[in-house]
């Protein structure tokens, strides 16, 4: 796919918004680049990388559709700051405390300019859970998969029941208590999960 | 009743007022349970927030594609949605017995023999409830035009869900509004995994009931030639029919 250089900030917002596959490919090859060198030269990974570059541009995008993103700032700016700004969190928590880069810093210090000391917070708690949830998600059995996410789609218990061959909405729901359960306790097991809660 | 059990029922307002009310107090006083509660909330928050988890699977293609292993984007995609999506549509979809006919079919004929009408299965829950249930319930009793007025009514404020979408793509079919019809299964295509399949089927019978055959034979084609798409055997005995 050919790539455009010369994407506005109104194009890439209204993109990103719409969850347009251009402009998403566009985001990712131009500025996947930038976040990755800057998680893996702050003691993170390739998959580190990955997760945070995603769930900063989830949280940007969950702003554009709330309406309470106003860019005063070119996107790649706010993006990287975001970005820059869930690891430095996740470092803290992590109580790695070296971040240094030149480069970062400079996004750093602007970044103070741009996202308040709450909404970091909140983005890096969302990060947190949004990784853990999805992640612990897809270990849970298929069934369990599909229940919930036709629960999640507005799927009637009836439609439900029927698809699963149950007698009746009551067995439909005991089993999406079965999957619910499941999803819990394999949350509830997960390190991750401890160690938020012994913070 | 286990805790995990009462605090769905809590959630999701079936403890009566006695219940809650107990249920409240003891979620005061046990810090454990509260916690539990909130991690409850925040899990439903998630499994709710389709458009965030469609996006990211949405990026993780695009990552697999243009930084790592090809092969993990097919099993992120087919292991979970397109499943997901094969079942569903298997499962929520009214099958119809086909006669095979020996003589030509007209292009109409072949379409209303197949054209049925999708069965969606919602059940529309919270503030939405009125317009989009009578919707769903004026498509159900094929009023079409009153249908569209009200999908298109509660598109107004907000992005119509995918599930409208299909349907309001078969009520502008059915009324030959065929460039409007095209648009809604064009904008689910590529969009949304669960409704992709009824998309690409619907849009091939748009194509086939506006005449352009060219286009229909193609995208039935396509189906034909894929195993796991709900409509594979049909399609097969559509391109028996057009030939």
């Amino acid at each position: 796919m050919t790539i455009q250089n010369n994407y506005s900030t109104d194009k890439i917002v209204e993109g990103l918004s719409k969850q347009n596959p251009k402009i998403l490919t566009f985001i990712y090859k131009t500025y996947f680049p930038q976040v990755r060198h800057l998680v893996i030269f702050n003691n993170g990974s390739e998959s580190d990388a990955k997760d945070i570059f995603q769930t900063a541009l989830i949280a940007v995008y969950k702003s554009i559709i709330k309406g309470d993103l106003l860019l005063k700032v070119k996107f790649n700016t706010y993006l990287l700051s975001v970005a820059n700004n869930m690891w430095l969190k996740q470092l803290e928590r992590k109580k790695i405390i070296e971040f240094q880069s030149i480069d970062t810093m400079e996004i750093y210090q602007l970044e103070k300019f741009i996202i308040s000391e709450e909404k970091t917070e909140k983005d890096a708690e969302y990060l947190q859970d949004f990784q853990l949830y999805q992640r612990v998600f897809s270990t849970i059995g298929m069934d369990c998969q599909i229940l919930l996410r036709m629960f999640y789609d507005k799927i009637s218990m009836k439609k439900i029941a029927e698809y699963f061959g149950l007698k009746n909405m009551e067995q439909a729901k005991k089993k999406k208590h079965r999957c619910k359960e499941e999803l819990f306790e394999k949350i509830k097991k997960s390190p991750e999960y401890y160690n938020f809660e012994n913070e | 009743m286990k805790n995990s059990e009462k605090i769905e029922k809590y959630l999701e307002n079936e403890l009566n007022e006695t219940e809650r009310s107990d249920f409240e107090t003891e979620m005061r006083s046990e810090k454990k349970l509260s916690a539990e509660v909130n991690l409850h909330k925040k899990v439903e928050a998630f499994l709710s927030d389709r458009d965030s988890i469609l996006l990211n699977e949405k990026l993780n293609a695009i990552y697999d594609k243009e930084f790592g292993n090809k092969k993990s984007t097919l099993r992120i995609i087919s292991s979970n949605w397109a499943k997901i999506a094969a079942v569903l549509a298997i499962g929520l979809l009214i099958g119809g017995i086909i006669f095979w006919k020996t003589r030509s079919l007209s292009n109409a004929e072949i379409y209303s023999q197949y054209a049925q009408l999708y069965d969606i299965g919602i059940n529309v829950r919270g503030d939405s409830v009125s317009k989009l249930q009578t919707a769903y319930e004026k498509y159900d009793q094929r009023k079409f035009s009153e249908a569209i007025r009200l999908f298109e009514s509660d598109a107004s404020g907000n992005a119509l869900n995918y599930g409208s979408r299909l349907c309001l793509g078969i009520s502008y079919t059915e009324l030959n509004q065929f460039d409007k019809a095209e648009q809604c299964f064009k904008s689910i295509i590529g969009n949304e995994p669960i409704y992709e399949q009824q998309a690409y089927w619907y849009l091939a019978l748009m194509k086939l009931k506006a005449g352009q055959k060219a286009e229909a034979k193609q995208i039935f084609q396509k189906i034909s030639k894929n195993q796991n798409h709900y409509q594979h055997p049909k399609a097969i005995e559509i391109l028996k029919l057009m030939n």
